[in-house]
């Protein structure tokens, strides 16, 4: 078919973006702008499949190591509260159906309830749970069943999907949505302004690119003006990683602080407006906690009072977690929270790989593929290439 | 969780918003379209993220993304030549 074509472009761009030459003479370029700049160069790469990228692609053993990449907070599944965790495991116990996504699945909560501490163990336990790739999923296998939940958890990339089929009316009676939805702006705002106060303060950000799909470029335009920081939109490939430190470079030695847009093929400044429209008319934007963090002003996303039918806050009696009964909700020695906030590396927490690994994970970062945690436990090995070179004297 | 997979639109309701989209391995599977419905067309490239279509991809951008690749592999290969001789 003709459209297939369109693939085959594709696949030809991704060969270049993933290409050693390409990435190598970039690795030149940065490393002579990096020449320019005295202080040490920190950036934010704000969304877990970047730091993927980063991590599975080996970059930071390429870049000089003037340059720190930092990951961010971009993992949805790694701040969602101990607590909803625990109310679904109730519920899922109690005959309701649960659709969740795999990584939710076994994200472990910090209290044990009837037995379980996950999902995962909810179902073994003869709790009503159930893995789907989405809400369409979830739809279909929803229809003519009993009372279920679909655990709405993500950024805004998921949102315009969960808002389209409560407007379009093509969800069930019986399925109704915990939107546990979060928003990227005010947290990049929260997690830039804690660095600046508490840290060294951040060189420059790779702003998420599937993100800025919908919310477009010019979300990031208050984070860059306010704290006088570059920030590029960027693509989830090496060579478009590399090219973003360049440009971020290139603004930090002409002294500029602008939003700027690598991702061109998929991103544009203003975003998609209906995508933006669906989210203000079916939800409304509250201040919500994060786990180990605590609550950020306007970063979590509810479903508004015209919609109530599909809320299952509203339906199944769910009472929302409240600022002042907030605990601490991560396990005794667990940090995720600090390398969600790009205060530690996975490798700064003592139970790193001891205790916490991919088959048995401890902290919720260590669970999803966004998680910062899972992606140094199963890729991580290329950020020590240095180290392991000099270790053999092979270097 | 930006983890988004390219997909090309073989079929469209735009009555409802769904779009049915193929991965590469020729099987066809469902989508809201998140995004405004003008701006997809059967025969699109667009990236799908957790059933949701969020964007289409520019190939006209792609293509521009390419040229210039092109022509920094070009330097590379002759930066090579160089430093052998």
């Amino acid at each position: 078919m003709a459209e297939f074509s369109k693939f085959e472009i594709l696949k030809e761009v991704e060969i270049l973006l993933r290409s050693r030459d390409v990435a190598n003479l970039l690795v030149n370029c940065i490393k002579k702008l990096c020449e320019k700049i005295s202080e040490d160069v920190r950036i934010m790469s704000f969304c877990g499949t970047h730091e993927w990228s980063v991590t599975n692609y080996g970059l930071r053993s390429l870049l000089p190591k003037k340059i720190e990449i930092i990951a961010g907070p971009g993992c949805p599944v790694c701040v969602t509260p101990s607590y909803y965790i625990e109310e679904l495991i109730k519920l899922s116990m109690d005959g309701v159906q649960i659709y969740t996504y795999g990584d939710v699945f076994r994200l472990p909560a910090v209290k044990l309830v009837r037995g379980a501490k996950s999902l995962e163990d909810a179902k073994a336990l003869g709790g009503e749970v159930r893995v789907v790739t989405g809400l369409v999923d979830a739809i279909e296998l929803a229809k003519n069943c009993k009372d279920s939940i679909f655990v709405g958890i993500g950024f805004e990339t998921v949102a315009p999907g969960y808002a389209h089929a409560i407007l379009k009316d093509l969800i069930p009676k019986n399925l109704k949505i915990l939107s546990l939805l979060k928003l990227t702006p005010p947290a990049m705002y929260f997690t830039v302004e804690k660095i600046d106060k508490d840290e060294k303060p951040l060189s420059g950000i790779i702003a998420p690119g599937h993100v800025s799909t919908i919310v477009g470029a010019k979300a990031w335009k208050k984070v860059a003006e306010d704290f006088r920081i570059p920030i590029v939109v960027a693509g989830f490939e090496p060579v478009d990683i590399l090219m973003a430190i360049a440009k971020i470079l290139q603004q930090i030695i002409s002294g500029e602080a602008k939003v700027e847009l690598e991702y061109t093929r998929a991103v544009s400044y203003d975003g998609d407006l209906r995508a933006q429209k669906l989210l203000s008319s079916i939800f409304e934007a509250k201040e919500d906690a994060w786990r180990g963090i605590g609550f950020i002003p306007g970063s979590g996303l509810r479903i508004n009072e015209g919609y109530r039918r599909y809320d299952a806050f509203e339906y199944f009696n769910i009472e929302e977690l409240r600022k002042s009964e907030w605990n601490y909700d991560l396990n005794a020695g667990c940090r995720c929270s600090d390398i969600v906030l790009g205060r530690a590396k996975p490798t700064d927490c003592k139970l790193f790989m001891r205790v916490c690994n991919p088959e048995n994970p401890y902290g919720p970062c260590m669970v999803s593929v966004e998680g910062t945690c899972s992606i140094w436990a199963r890729f991580g090995a290329k950020e020590f290439t240095d180290d392991i070179l000099e270790e053999l004297k092979l270097r | 969780m930006c983890l988004g997979v390219p997909a090309v639109v073989v079929e469209i309701d735009e009555e409802k918003g769904y779009a049915e989209v193929d991965y590469g391995d020729g099987v066809l599977r469902k989508a809201f379209v998140g995004i405004s419905l003008d701006r997809i067309n059967r025969g699109d490239l667009v990236i799908v993220h957790a059933n949701v279509v969020i964007s289409k991809i520019s190939l006209e951008e792609a293509e521009e993304i390419m040229k210039i690749l092109k022509e920094i592999a070009l330097m590379s290969d002759e930066e090579q030549k160089l430093s052998k001789n």
